[in-house]
């Protein structure tokens, strides 16, 4: 199914379509607000793309020094191909350390996997931790946008829910729903005894796990159980911890308008001893899931640089108006259309490189600089020419009306032709000065709007015969 | 397939992923310098930590220090406290704080707050279910970030990490000199500082918890503490 | 100085007026021109969805018909876009073809970009005497850089209001072939457009590519908006 099917929903929705383009207007004024305090801005830009880049091309020698500090801290790294091998890890820590409970933090990487899912399957109770994801777990749907999981639900929305969930007395005053769900979850956060969180940043010369938030949830999973796992892709690690500088100054800005997140943890291996807090056990699980079939891309392995701060999502036009679920797959917005492609190719929508203007908005905001309207065009390509894993519909058919059209444009004459043949087929359709409905396949521009009348004349025509006209 | 052949596998598909390519171009763009500002970096840590809902006290010794810490656990009206070992110790030592506090002439009948408890004296596993029971937690700060308003807390032996988080008040306690202008000189100090190397959670602290989940509506205290203080000591003179 | 006119297909076959007002603005400033006649299209819908052999076939022949071209002005963001940056690429690096692609590439300028920097003038003498609002084409702004030119000659047209559109540089939904393929996520960009205009009170919603226009006028019309939707050059030759 199209995408232009399975958007209509959400076009049709007009409460959520208000939501979104409040969310996102909102966000980007306040990016644009904290980055007018960064002069170097742009500079900061091209150095976070540079220091991605030579992480990206040196990634052996840094996963294999991340791993030797992280294991002299007295941490323990797991490898896992693909994410049925990353959820086996996980299950089998569980099973070693008697967990029947695991608290969790916002993490991408974990949906990418379908963690979920497949512990809860295996007998485990998993509690999301992160606000917005704790009222999506609840109301039992997937999250729309990568900062704001839960923006698609208004606050009587909420109120509704968690009364039915609680029931306690209805209130949809956020503060007091955040109180309750506070409530609620402290106690899961000292009942568990395995916290699973991702990691924004793995940084190899230190063994250092870099997990950025707001609510602080995810100090809660890291610190209270006394097992914590921490879920990364392989191509978050960076080099030093010096990097941080940079991707810090960018990432709470571009995403938020914050000049920096509430809490940023720099966690290197579990409690040492003489702590008195902090978990016992911590393991990093590295995921492959595609991300070595995108680095040997030579396109694709610049979307790798992806930082998450999901800028490019609050200024896309197309995102705005059909939300994250239309994507078909965990990540949405421009970078879903890169990520889906790239990590899923089994199951993402094989007309997702399509859905776009190829306006640029979304790479002018780009922290590391991915020339992402490029990577689509690379990634059309690859859909017309076949290349894909899930076929595009009616390819062969665009192809030859592609190919038609480019013989006819590649000739004066053959063009002059088709051109007259075209009017006479327009002027068929013509009906009280406009064209109201064109026939297939050209009939998807007719649903919306009107299509122009064929002028009297081209304007190759009149240039030869007008009075303003000149002879070549 | 078995974990050691599966880092075999990862491993061997990026060799193979970068094989070939060349070095990349150019060195690392070098980072800007920061923006020169007439402003100490106190008054702009100030500024920065206040507009991310910190409060901020700033004072010129350390005994006015803790008479000032006495206050707002007085007006929090708060039960008991845990104390981080380097809190406790010298030159804060706010294991006189109850002390001092009880002995000024205006607070004679009442203390106002409860127990101040150092989280040293706490048994091994029970400094969390003593934070967990607290009303507010006090740590040092090992640094302050001026550009963003940000503490940092390096928690290892001397404690610090649940008294920062559990408790619903978290008090942090600044030396001016420990200020640093930005990212780039704090991560180039802690990457030589002892007690980033032994320490299992480094945490920036800027600001209270705070969740904006339902309609972009900020809501400040979810899960990590609803109120930060930050107490600055700094040669030349009380503010706020 | 003498400039070869590259109408583009779309203001060829749908809208030769623009390119009749084009003209006539040229006329003004004393501008002489050419038509070479073997000229068709730039490759563009081909390039964009997908299909460089077809793109580079027609490439080719856009080359050969401006080979002997010395500056090439076009009424359109999106096409001289698409010759300045893409079409050489479409071609082996190092070959003749390619050579001759990026020479005819440099020599392409877009309409109100030529006016601005190439002729250094900004008042045409143009009169229009009605509330206008400009549109920031995604090409033309974010491929081009050209942002100030249009501004500034709509600023010297005579007894008219230009008022700023809010979100001018949001992409009005056209896209190509994204119009005729994913039509209810068009209809929602160009209404949001629109609206935005109508916001402003113009009677005219401005902007420099064809393909924006056609979009928009369809859904005006469709929808029976009161507003009109023009290009640049239109309003330029109006005395």
């Amino acid at each position: 199914m199209s995408i232009d099917a399975t958007s209509r929903p959400a076009l049709d929705d007009d409460r959520l379509r208000g939501l979104l383009r409040a969310v996102t207007t909102r966000l980007m004024e306040k990016r644009s607000a904290a980055i007018a305090d960064v002069p170097e801005w742009e500079r900061l830009r091209d150095r976070a793309r540079a220091i991605k880049r030579d992480a990206l091309g040196s990634l052996g020698r840094h996963l294999v020094e991340f791993e030797y500090h992280v294991t002299a801290s007295g941490g323990t790294v797991h490898w896992a191909a693909d994410a049925g091998e990353a959820c086996r890890v996980v299950e089998k820590i569980a099973a070693d350390n008697r967990v029947r409970g695991v608290v969790k933090s916002k993490s991408m990487m974990s949906e990418e996997i379908g963690l979920n899912t497949f512990l809860e399957q295996a007998g485990l109770k998993v509690v999301e931790t992160d606000f917005g994801e704790y009222i999506i777990q609840v109301a039992g749907e997937r999250p729309s946008h990568i900062i704001a999981p839960a923006i698609h639900k208004s606050r009587a929305d909420v109120g509704r829910l968690f009364t039915e969930k609680f029931g306690a007395a209805y209130t949809e005053e956020p503060d007091e729903l955040a109180a309750r769900a506070r409530d609620v979850l402290r106690d899961e956060f000292c009942n568990a005894r395995m916290g699973i969180t991702g990691a924004n940043f793995g940084v190899a010369a230190t063994g250092t796990i870099v997990i950025v938030e707001n609510e602080g949830n995810a100090r809660m999973c890291t610190t209270l159980p006394p097992v914590h796992v921490a879920l990364m892709g392989i191509e978050k690690v960076v080099p030093a911890i010096e990097d941080l500088a940079v991707f810090l100054t960018l990432l709470a800005r571009n995403a938020t308008g914050q000049a920096m997140t509430s809490y940023v943890s720099f966690i290197t291996g579990p409690r040492r001893r003489g702590d008195r807090s902090g978990p016992e056990q911590l393991h990093v699980v590295l995921i492959d899931n595609g991300r070595t079939r995108m680095l040997a891309d030579p396109v694709l392995r610049d979307v790798l640089a992806c930082i998450r701060c999901g800028a490019c999502q609050n200024t896309c036009p197309v995102y705005r108006n059909i939300g994250g679920h239309s994507y078909g797959g965990v990540y949405a917005g421009p970078i879903g259309s890169l990520l889906g492609p790239g990590l899923e190719p089994r199951t993402s929508p094989p007309d997702l490189p399509f859905v776009s203007t190829l306006c640029g908005a979304c790479a002018e905001v780009c922290p590391v600089k991915i020339d992402i309207p490029n990577a689509l065009l690379y990634l059309r390509q690859a859909a017309m020419a076949g290349r894909t894993l899930k076929r595009l519909p009616h390819r062969r058919a665009q192809r030859l009306g592609l190919r038609a059209w480019a013989l006819t444009m590649a000739g004066p004459r053959r063009y002059a032709v088709a051109s007259r043949a075209l009017r006479l087929v327009l002027r068929a359709f013509t009906r009280g000065g406009r064209v109201p409905r064109l026939p297939a396949p050209l009939d998807g521009w007719t649903q919306v709007r009107d299509f122009p009348m064929p002028a009297r004349q081209m304007f190759r025509q009149m240039i030869e015969r007008g009075p303003n006209g000149r002879r070549e | 397939m078995g974990e050691e052949s599966s880092r075999d596998a990862v491993l061997a598909g990026v060799r193979r992923a970068n094989a070939g390519r060349p070095a990349e171009e150019g060195g690392r763009v070098p980072w800007p310098p920061p923006p020169q500002s007439g402003i100490a970096l106190v008054d702009l840590f100030v500024a920065r930590a206040e507009a991310a809902q910190a409060c901020v006290l700033v004072v010129s010794g350390f005994a006015e220090a803790r008479q000032r810490v006495a206050d707002i656990l007085a007006k929090a009206a708060v039960s008991q406290t845990v104390v981080s070992d380097d809190a406790w110790c010298s030159p804060w030592d706010m294991s006189q704080l109850s002390q001092e506090h009880r002995s000024r002439p205006e607070n004679h009948s009442r203390s106002g707050f409860g127990d101040v408890i150092a989280s040293a004296t706490c048994g091994g596993g029970s400094v969390t279910r003593m934070a967990k029971a607290s009303g507010a937690g006090m740590t040092c700060a090992a640094y302050g970030i001026a550009d963003s308003g940000t503490i940092v807390v390096c928690s290892g032996e001397a404690g610090g990490r649940v008294e920062s988080l559990l408790p619903p008040l978290h008090l942090a306690l600044l030396q001016a000199t420990d200020i640093v202008p930005g990212l780039p000189e704090l991560l180039a100090a802690l990457h030589g500082d002892a007690r980033f190397e032994k320490s299992s959670a480094v945490t920036f602290i800027t600001g209270p918890s705070r969740t904006a989940d339902i309609e972009l509506t900020l809501t400040i205290g979810v899960h990590g503490p609803k109120q930060l203080f930050v107490v600055i000591v700094a040669q030349g003179g009380s503010r706020a | 100085m003498r400039v070869s006119i590259f109408i583009t297909c779309l203001v060829d076959q749908f809208h030769p007026e623009v390119g009749q007002a084009m003209l006539a603005v040229l006329d003004r400033v004393g501008i002489g021109y050419d038509f070479p006649r073997g000229q068709t299209c730039c490759g563009q819908p081909a390039f964009n969805s997908g299909c460089r052999a077809e793109a580079t076939r027609v490439a080719r022949h856009f080359v050969t018909a401006f080979a002997g071209s010395e500056t090439i002005v076009a009424p359109s963001g999106s096409c001289t876009e698409m010759v300045k940056k893409y079409v050489p690429s479409l071609f082996a690096q190092g070959s003749p073809e390619r050579e001759e692609a990026e020479a005819v590439a440099g020599r392409v300028r877009e309409f109100s970009d030529f006016l601005v920097n190439v002729v250094k003038v900004v008042d045409v003498g143009a009169r229009f005497p009605h509330r206008l609002t400009y549109h920031d084409s995604c090409h033309l702004l974010r491929g081009l850089g050209i942002r100030r030119e249009p501004r500034a000659l709509l600023a010297a047209v005579r007894d008219a209001s230009v008022v700023d559109l809010p979100a001018s540089d949001s992409c009005c939904g056209f896209g190509g072939t994204f119009a005729v393929k994913y039509p209810a996520i068009s209809g929602e960009m160009g209404r949001e457009k629109l609206q935005h205009a109508m916001q402003t009170g113009a009677e005219y919603l401005v902007a420099c590519d064809t393909g924006c226009l056609m979009h928009l006028r369809g859904m005006i019309a469709r929808e029976d908006l009161p507003l009109r939707a023009v290009h640049l050059a239109e309003v330029l030759a109006q005395t």
